[in-house]
């Protein structure tokens, strides 16, 4: 491998790594406020880039508003998948949270294949198609955007969780349930906003994406696994180990790719999956909740 | 609030939002005019029955069952020949199954309001197989024994062919596959199972045709991670390097599901820095094709591309944008109907068809969708020589000769052929503007 294949390579696993980590953020976000992991993760990026794809081709909108529409209406559907499924399940055995939300995915998409027809269809990219030079090798612009989008999400996060009054609570709510109730803290608010933060990243993770690569109805799963899988890596308990975890997975898959056939690139992820399983269960960053529970 | 109160006000805000996002869907008339969000049961053809051109190449014994149908006028009332419809319209890839279902009912509604076939509508039985390799043959065995299912078609889905023909010959019932025959499938010489699709060796050669008449050297095959798709690259590595051209296959694939081809054209960009190349030639599936594109772009990559013939769709436009132009491709003659010549055998069968598939789904047909209108004329044609019984059919399905069709002339009989879609089924043509047009070779 040459140096310019290396870092080519490289730049190609944190682009698609930082979407992981966006999908892995919203696992997180819901995890840490509900214990719930929400198996619909995946619908929210897939249902952010069809609502843009079909605003910006279709009806010719502005990136900006079509953008905003989609991950506004990402929002509400994440809503109302805690109001209408996740909130009667919260309580119950995690068996039946988790084939909640996976069924929630499958009606989700049973509906957009309905509705979209079932094309996998891409957005133009946010700029051009044509790369930055950097010396040999080329930066694609979409993947640059891709990367500022996961940062500023995470750093937008990081800010809202430690310098708002808002974050502090969905924090206590995350640490301690009881005590942040005893305060006068609705945790099922607190849960709520969580789905909906979680939908918004997503979405945007999605319409990102979109420009790069097709997405259907079924795109979701995909992702959704991946995101998961990121969300493991990085430890449930950190928003930046989210992120870290998408970026290593993606970095591990594109190097494995580019030795062995890319057929193997599911492979590569489960099995980085259960390395790290194996001999770090609380992920690469450590996560308190995890070492909670054991 | 009591419980009960907010459960209400619960559902209408679902009931809105669901509202809400049917609303930007259908306002926007899915845009890229898909045929899929048409139901196929409602079709109700007007197009003027045809009534002239026997098929130029016509032999004496067959002819073109797109004439043959509409001598009769009024609907057909006999007794109804059962055909079953055997395609994915759920699952990952639904909307391709969807054209086969939509486009063989189209052509079925308008064969029985025309006579049907001697007096006997054909009445279509829809399966849906899920692109579900189990789920395909649980449904497959259902209709095989069903006595009054005279035979089965369907699927697009080259991957579900393994199992669906062993079944057809086990079971000993027509079986005709909407897609092109596995190379190693038609090496079993079955006797029972037919497929519409062109095979690896006339998609090779039409994407060779492209590539020799622009007088590339050099090229590098990229494939779909599938065996028919590696079937064509190998069979037009065989014909460049026949003609003394340089062509070698990447050793790498991509996957339908692929989330990023980066690490192939990464690869590909290495091979082009080691060994240099000035064509790609693609079976990359339609709905990776731009993506590809696009990602060669953004790898500095800007190299011309030859895509095999299923690029060549409507929905390929639809999934790409302008990474799509100038990509050079094969394609079905429906897609080429305003600059069709006269001369051509097909042109009649294609217009009437093209016109019947405009009217009813607003945009044009693509191979896949073209591939079904083939299948009913194929069957039409088949059933007049022997009624309602299997093993009669599968002789008549293996003996037209020069059948025109829409997408193809197709004539049976060359040993270990079970599609006899002939050469020149393809037109050349480039996506310019977001349209195909033709392209004009040397």
């Amino acid at each position: 491998m040459t140096i310019t294949t290396f870092f080519q390579n490289l730049i190609a696993g944190i682009v698609v790594g930082s979407v992981y980590g966006l999908i892995a953020l919203g696992y997180v976000t819901i995890y840490r406020c509900s214990g719930v992991v929400n198996f619909a993760q995946g619908v929210f990026a897939m249902l952010g880039a069809l609502i843009a794809i079909e605003l910006v081709r279709d009806h010719h909108m502005s990136y900006l508003l079509a953008a905003a529409i989609a991950i506004g209406g990402t929002s509400i559907v994440g809503l109302l998948i805690f109001i209408l499924v996740v909130d009667r399940v919260r309580k119950e055995l995690v068996v039946s949270q988790l084939m909640a939300t996976l069924g929630v995915a499958m009606l989700i998409q049973g509906v957009m294949l309905v509705l979209g027809g079932g094309y996998p269809r891409t957005l133009p990219s946010f700029t051009s198609d044509k790369p930055w030079k950097l010396a040999t090798v080329s930066i694609p612009q979409q993947g640059v955007w891709i990367i500022l989008i996961a940062v500023t999400i995470v750093v937008i996060l990081y800010l809202v969780n430690n310098r708002t009054m808002f974050g502090k609570k969905m924090t206590a709510t995350a640490t301690d349930p009881m005590a942040a109730s005893l305060v006068g803290i609705s945790r099922r608010a607190m849960i709520s906003w969580a789905f909906v933060i979680s939908a918004a990243i997503g979405s945007a993770g999605g319409l990102a994406l979109a420009a790069m690569t097709p997405m259907n109805f079924a795109s979701g799963s995909a992702f959704g696994f991946k995101g998961f899988i990121a969300a493991v890596l990085g430890g449930w308990g950190k928003s930046s180990g989210a992120l870290v975890g998408g970026i290593a997975l993606g970095i591990f898959e594109t190097f494995g790719a580019a030795f062995l056939p890319s057929g193997y690139k599911d492979a590569i992820s489960f099995l980085l999956l259960l390395l790290v399983m194996y001999f770090r269960p609380s992920g690469l960053l450590g996560s308190s909740l995890v070492e909670e529970v054991r | 609030m009591n419980r009960s109160t907010k459960w209400n006000a619960a559902w209408i805000v679902l009931i809105l939002a669901v509202l809400a996002l049917v609303a930007t869907f259908a306002f926007a008339g899915c845009g890229s005019g898909n045929a899929t969000t048409t139901t196929a049961a409602s079709t109700q053809t007007t197009v003027t029955p045809t009534t002239t051109a026997p098929p130029s190449t016509g032999s004496s014994d067959t002819t073109a069952a797109t004439t043959a149908t509409t001598v009769a006028a009024g609907p057909a009332t006999g007794t109804p020949y059962k055909v079953a419809v055997l395609s994915n319209i759920s699952g990952d890839l639904a909307f391709l199954g969807k054209f086969i279902t939509e486009s063989a009912q189209m052509e079925v509604d308008n064969l029985n309001a025309n006579g049907g076939v001697d007096g006997h509508p054909i009445q279509l039985v829809i399966e849906d197989d899920g692109n579900d390799p189990t789920k395909a043959a649980a449904a497959f065995t259902k209709l095989a024994d069903d006595p009054s299912v005279l035979a089965i078609t369907g699927t697009c889905m080259t991957p579900l062919l393994p199992g669906l023909q062993a079944l057809a010959e086990q079971k000993q019932i027509p079986y005709i596959a909407a897609c092109p025959e596995l190379p190693e499938l038609r090496a079993q010489n079955p006797k029972w199972t037919f497929a519409i699709g062109a095979d690896e060796f006339v998609n090779a050669a039409a994407m060779f045709d492209i590539v020799k008449a622009k007088g590339y050297k050099s090229i590098i095959c990229i494939s779909e991670n599938d065996a028919l798709s590696i079937a064509i690259d190998n069979e037009f590595i065989k014909d460049a390097t026949a003609a003394g051209l340089k062509a070698v296959l990447l050793a790498d694939t991509v996957d339908l599901g692929a989330v990023d081809v980066t690490p192939q054209v990464n690869k590909l960009k290495a091979l082009v820095d080691k060994q240099g190349a000035d064509c790609i030639v693609s079976t990359v599936w339609p709905n990776y094709t731009g993506t590809f594109r696009k990602t060669m772009t953004a790898a500095g990559l800007d190299l011309p591309m030859v895509s095999y013939s299923v690029t060549a769709d409507p929905s390929t436009l639809g999934m790409g944008g302008p990474e799509l132009n100038g990509l050079m491709v094969p394609g079905p003659k429906v897609q080429a109907v305003s600059w069709l010549p006269d001369s051509d055998p097909q042109k009649k069968a294609v217009t009437d068809f093209v016109a019947r598939y405009e009217a009813k789904f607003k945009t044009l047909p693509g191979q896949v969708a073209v591939s079904a209108g083939d299948l009913v004329v194929w069957l039409a044609d088949a059933l007049k020589t022997s009624g309602a019984d299997r093993t009669k059919l599968r002789d008549a399905l293996a003996s037209v000769r020069n059948l025109v069709g829409p997408f193809s002339i197709r004539t049976l009989g060359a040993p270990g052929d079970n599609s006899g879609a002939q050469p020149g089924v393809f037109t050349p043509m480039v996506i310019d503007n977001m349209k195909f047009v033709e392209l004009k070779l040397k």
